[in-house]
């Protein structure tokens, strides 16, 4: 093993190591934080897709998600995809935004049209009813919570009083939730009779769902038909376009405070061990060796405050869990390892003028007094 | 004979600057240091010494003439190949010590090892045993700030030697220390000459050290003279040439040379109080 001078030069006063660390791990969890939150808020978003067991979807032409989409095509068309090899069944349901409204308080929802006992319906749960009567509805419990709602409460739907009937959870999204009712009354509200919004689609076990796919296009060539998970893909990317612009702001915030931490604190460590840097390369220390001592205190820097950081972040999801607000804070491996990348981005850009100084350095300059 | 030289310094010029500006620090130094031999620079400020002696460490170039490191020729190197020299045949010893402040005894002179591409536990055994050799077994996992000036010194010829020098130049090696430990210290350097054969080149204010070397030498306006021909000032102990020297005295058959007529005037009066006379010259 030789002598890690630049682990030693980090650790030895531990005063600069904790604030150096301390920095660049509260700059690094915003960011982490951040993309949490949103990781967090997005997995709501995608709640009604990922929690419906389906395979496929069938949308009216040209509609490839939920959010701010209205698809509409007339039910029967859904018949002859019943018959399409690999299909096990395909049901329909009817979709629309609509506000929940109780009192003076209203919460935008995706409203779901079901049939009873068919694709489509709320995941079955304690607070789920096995049946929903004409007349009731299904919420997401924190919504419940936040209106004053409980079981057999009453709020308006699509301008029609629905009850109450029955609690789903995680749902919340940055947008929205997902209320249940029977498509019966969702068609009563709406006035429309004999139209679907999506029809889901189940196959069979072994078929594959690409191969199912394309055999229904060919037998509704008028529809659009998408995977589960191009569905869901195309559901966060709407959302995410949409808040895209906020979250790759404060991104750019955390990374810069990151980099001026780690930049300064490098910057400085760099200066007040100028002298010996000096003295290592009259002494002989190729080059290369002491630009690699220089980065590697900046990746140190980097490093313990991204371990320090992502403590943290967990630390403040596990308090918000246990606090049951809305926010969720979903740390994300993804995110961690962008976050990784942009640490080393940020090691590279601080050692940079550090660098640059101990190149300039004269070995003849170790004699100086 | 070249063969038997350490280090040999032929019309060495060192100009800062060009044109109407340009400071010449060194003027045709000629040099040679032998195995084994402890050469003494002495000289006043200004004189060019560390100049001097930073071409001498393969740190600066020269402006014109040659030095050889024994049969090398280090100022027709290149730049990339000169760390290596410094590495592995000159070892350095400073006036401030210049120890790595984070490092431990043992980790400033492993780390030289480690450059030289030393590793692993023989390295280390080796790099105890130097300090040991020097009375530091005990203080192997100190740091700089927990040492005294004189241990401090001990580590820095620890890691002058870490590497098997044939040369180690000394930038005022007892400038920072008490007389004793500067003693201590200027000893050890004459006993790694006397015992390891190695050649030491000492560039110092210090006249403590001139018994304990080989050669010494005056450094003046970037100019090397012999120091047998140079005389210490009696009165402000300043070193003279004895041809320049701007009075002289004979007291009792003996010759004293001043820097000027203040000092022989001075001299004459401490004379007087001792009942001594003069002959006048």
């Amino acid at each position: 093993m030789a002598v890690n001078v630049a682990q030693r030069n980090f650790f030895e006063s531990r005063t600069r190591m904790a604030v150096t660390v301390g920095g660049v791990a509260l700059a690094m969890s915003l960011v982490l934080v951040l993309d949490g939150v949103f990781a967090g808020a997005m997995r709501g978003v995608t709640a009604y897709i990922d929690n419906t067991p389906f395979d496929l979807v069938i949308s009216q032409q040209g509609v490839r998600n939920l959010h701010m989409t209205s698809s509409q095509f007339p039910s029967a068309d859904l018949s002859p995809v019943e018959r399409v090899p690999g299909v096990r069944r395909v049901d329909p349901i009817l979709f629309t935004s609509a506000f929940l409204v109780a009192g003076d308080k209203r919460s935008l929802a995706y409203l779901i049209g079901y049939e009873q006992g068919r694709l489509g319906a709320p995941p079955e749960g304690a607070d789920v009813p096995k049946e929903l009567g004409h007349g009731e509805v299904v919420i997401d419990k924190r919504i419940a919570v936040e209106n004053d709602l409980a079981i057999g409460d009453r709020l308006s739907v699509l301008g029609k009083r629905f009850k109450v009937a029955g609690f789903v959870t995680g749902t919340v999204s940055i947008t929205n939730s997902v209320a249940y009712i029977r498509s019966d009354d969702f068609a009563a509200s709406t006035r429309q009779r004999g139209i679907a919004s999506f029809g889901l689609v189940e196959t069979r076990p072994g078929a594959s769902p690409g191969a199912v796919e394309a055999r229904i296009r060919r037998v509704v060539p008028d529809l659009n038909v998408m995977t589960k998970s191009q569905f869901a893909e195309s559901e966060r990317r709407v959302i995410s376009d949409m808040s895209t612009e906020i979250i790759r702001l404060m991104t750019l915030v955390g990374f810069l405070i990151g980099l001026s931490v780690v930049g300064l604190t490098t910057y400085t460590v760099t200066l007040t061990k100028l002298r010996e840097f000096g003295l290592l390369k009259a002494l002989g220390a190729p080059h290369t060796r002491l630009l690699a001592i220089v980065f590697q205190q900046a990746v140190l820097s980097v490093a313990l405050g991204l371990v320090a950081a992502m403590a943290l972040t967990l630390a403040l999801a596990f308090a918000l869990g246990a606090a049951d607000t809305n926010i969720r804070i979903a740390i994300e491996l993804a995110s961690i390892g962008r976050l990784a990348v942009a640490s080393l981005i940020i090691a590279v850009l601080a050692s940079a003028a550090p660098m640059l100084r101990v190149s300039l350095l004269e070995p003849a300059d170790v004699f100086r007094r | 004979m070249q063969e038997a030289l350490a280090l040999r310094v032929r019309g060495v010029v060192k100009t800062f600057g060009e044109g109407p500006t340009a400071v010449s620090a060194v003027k045709g130094v000629d040099l040679a240091v032998r195995r084994g031999e402890v050469v003494l620079i002495m000289g006043p400020s200004g004189s060019g010494k560390t100049t001097l002696l930073s071409i001498m460490g393969a740190l600066m170039k020269p402006t014109s003439g040659d030095v050889w490191l024994g049969e090398e020729e280090i100022t027709a190197l290149s730049e990339t190949r000169l760390p290596a020299i410094r590495l592995r045949h000159l070892g350095f010893i400073f006036q401030d010590f210049n120890l790595l402040s984070a490092l431990t005894a043992l980790e400033n002179v492993e780390i030289v090892m480690n450059l030289a591409g030393g590793r692993g536990a023989g390295t280390r055994r080796r790099a105890e045993g130097l300090l040991s050799d020097l009375g530091l077994g005990g203080r192997l996992h100190h740091r700089p700030a927990d040492l005294s000036g004189g241990e401090k010194q001990r580590v820095a010829i620890a890691r002058a030697l870490a590497n098997e020098p044939s040369l180690l130049l000394c930038d005022e090696p007892t400038a920072n220390l008490d007389s004793k430990i500067g003693h201590d210290t200027v000893l050890r350097l004459r006993a790694i000459a006397d015992e390891q054969g190695r050649s030491v080149v000492i560039v110092s204010h210090d006249d403590r050290i001139r018994p304990h070397a080989d050669s010494v030498l005056w450094l003046e306006d970037g100019e090397l003279r012999e120091m047998a021909r140079m005389e210490i000032d009696p009165v402000c102990g300043m070193p003279i040439e004895r041809e320049k020297a701007a009075a002289t005295l004979e007291v009792d058959d003996r010759t004293y040379y001043f820097c000027s007529q203040g000092c022989r005037r001075e001299f004459e009066e401490r004379l007087a109080e001792e009942g001594t006379a003069p002959r006048s010259s």
